[in-house]
């Protein structure tokens, strides 16, 4: 029955990669290996002034080291506690949450797409398949400073900047902007971003294929961040008995946080 | 039998309690609507609970409000969920099947936007085994039609009392609102028209407005408060009903340590609900039932109801 754990994780570095931008990295012995792409973890602030946990999603999980990499932006009275953590202080969080991308077949082709924030995500997923050799593009957009960046490269990923300023290396504009001009097509998206962003790219993929697969992953208010007080929810379209279209009204964190973007109600 | 309850009773500590005829392993219950079976279940033993309290069940499916639907604020948080539920018959066949099949007792809460809804909820449900009882609410500040409305005004609480009494023996609590003048009027109104207990307080309501967006901070604008920062105003308005009626009351409001229980049953609480706690930590109901026998055990206290006269108030 009880399958989630809260606990304690030591924290082994907490750095800053890009203004406001940080890298934590947690040893949580067991549960590193639960971890998949596209879930997230609760964070529970030390100040009695904070009620609520922080979900913050994975960016990267090692099952040899036990640890796991989230990376932040500073937003808040939460992230601005979190990023003063140093080396050996304990941080209590919850068990990976959440389901995570459905990984396709390794012959697919594959596009990552991130917006800011949201590129963390796309890094486990975009590790995830490296290893099982997928042909994967990562489009990833920032506002101006970019991060990340070289990890992706590292991967063997093909990369497209994107920022809202000019910058160097980058295209100006968003990234299904540069999706529409690299002519970029693949038989699984996966995305994760503002919404926005996430509407803009599901649109992008289904003018452009009706077979694709696109996942995104959503976020939202949350209050528990473990499905019990129903607060980040959102609308997917849904088949009754009779083959007729209703919507239902999903919870992003026990639901989600992933959804089916040809589903979700925009 | 659940573990902490085994732990009391090597202590020697009987953690039961009469609520309304209905057996409680303790007192400990989740408030509603912070407590999904499944969910809830991930994190702890549900059957530590003395009972689990359902959301808020209407007779159809309710999509509830737009988000946010949540807000942190100093000393507890903002909602606005609206009473989002599946609707009593999915009700029948998801949430209480499968708590009846773990064996636990059941508070089914009945929500509605008008006397209707109420009946319809409970004429559905009256016969059903699997429930020992209901907790009705007549207070949620976050819907426009019925809910709060009901609570507020001692003829209109009067109505829904007498409207479901006479479809059902179960024990009915009825769940009432703080934000009334005199709280009691409102007990006494339920009490008089046949109710067997109340729980108390649902939310505050109240507000945030984030200055960085210049919006309020919740799509509805308004929506109800919890947390630890109501304790106190929860505690004076438990002790007010204790002594102004003679059904049991139920005691709800910012409860987050063992002692915070020990206050409310001192304020002559006879079970008491956990809801924000429950959302900040997901072991917070183990926990403070763990510590609540720890203030037993400490102070030599072997039945829950001693601590009602134990205290001079």
């Amino acid at each position: 029955m009880e399958s989630k754990r809260v606990f304690y994780a030591g924290v082994v570095s907490n750095q800053e990669i890009a203004p406001h931008i940080m890298k934590i990295v947690l040893s949580v012995g067991e549960e590193a290996a639960k971890a998949r792409p596209g879930q997230f973890i609760n964070i529970y602030p030390k100040s009695e002034r904070l009620i609520l946990p922080r979900p913050i999603s994975i960016c990267d999980a090692d099952t040899a080291a036990r640890t796991l990499t989230l990376i932040y932006d500073i937003v808040g009275a939460g992230t601005e506690e979190l990023s003063r953590a140093v080396e050996g202080d304990r941080i209590r969080i919850t068990s990976p949450l959440g389901n995570g991308f459905r990984i396709p077949d390794p012959d697919s082709r594959v596009i990552l797409t991130g917006g800011g924030i949201g590129i963390a995500p796309m890094y486990f997923a975009a590790r995830y398949m490296a290893e099982t050799h997928h042909k994967v593009t990562a489009v990833l957009g920032f506002r101006k400073d970019t991060f990340m960046t070289k990890e992706f490269r590292e991967l063997g990923c093909r990369v497209l900047v994107t920022t809202d300023k000019p910058a160097e290396d980058a295209f100006l504009g968003n990234v299904v902007d540069c999706m529409t001009i690299n002519a970029i097509n693949a038989d699984c998206y996966m995305a994760c971003g503002p919404r926005p962003m996430l509407e803009a790219v599901s649109k992008y993929v289904v003018t452009a294929d009706e077979k694709a697969d696109i996942q995104v992953s959503m976020e939202e208010r949350m209050g528990c961040g473990y499905g019990a007080c129903v607060c980040c929810v959102t609308d997917v379209k849904a088949e009754r008995a009779d083959g007729t279209e209703s919507t239902e009204r999903l919870k992003v964190c026990k639901d989600g946080p992933v959804f089916d973007g040809r589903k979700v109600v925009w | 039998m659940a573990k902490l309850d085994e732990r009391a009773k090597t202590l020697g500590i009987d953690l039961s309690v009469n609520l309304a005829g209905i057996r409680l392993s303790n007192p400990i219950l989740p408030a509603s609507g912070t407590f999904m079976p499944e969910e809830s279940g991930q994190f702890y033993d549900i059957s530590e609970l003395g009972a689990a309290v359902t959301k808020g069940v209407a007779p159809v499916p309710w999509a509830g409000n737009e988000t946010p639907r949540i807000a942190e604020v100093y000393g507890g948080i903002l909602n606005s969920v609206g009473l989002q539920n599946p609707g009593v018959d999915a009700y029948i066949e998801n949430d209480m099947k499968y708590l009846a099949d773990m064996g636990m007792k059941i508070i089914t809460n009945v929500a509605g936007h008008s006397v209707e809804d109420y009946v319809q909820v409970v004429e559905k449900l009256a016969d059903r085994d699997e429930i020992s009882m209901f907790e009705v609410n007549i207070s949620c500040p976050n819907v426009s039609a019925g809910g709060m409305s009901f609570g507020t005004d001692p003829e209109m609480a009067a109505e829904v009392v007498r409207a479901v009494r006479r479809l059902t023996r179960k024990p009915l609590f009825f769940k009432l609102t703080p934000n009334v003048t005199d709280i009691t009027e409102i007990a006494k109104a339920v009490e008089a028209e046949g109710a067997d207990g109340v729980t108390l307080i649902n939310t505050l309501l109240g507000m945030h407005i984030d200055v960085k967006r210049r919006r309020a901070t919740m799509a509805r604008k308004v929506g109800g408060m919890s947390g630890p920062a109501v304790k106190p105003v929860a505690l004076r308005m438990v002790w007010q009903v204790a002594n102004a009626v003679k059904i049991p009351v139920i005691g709800v409001g910012g409860i987050s340590t063992g002692t915070d229980v020990v206050e409310f049953l001192a304020a002559g609480a006879t079970a008491v609900e956990v809801g924000t706690a429950a959302l900040a930590d997901p072991l917070a109901i183990p926990r403070i039932k763990s510590e609540l026998i720890d203030y037993m055990n400490e102070n030599r206290f072997e039945k829950i109801s001693e601590m009602k006269h134990a205290f001079e108030i």
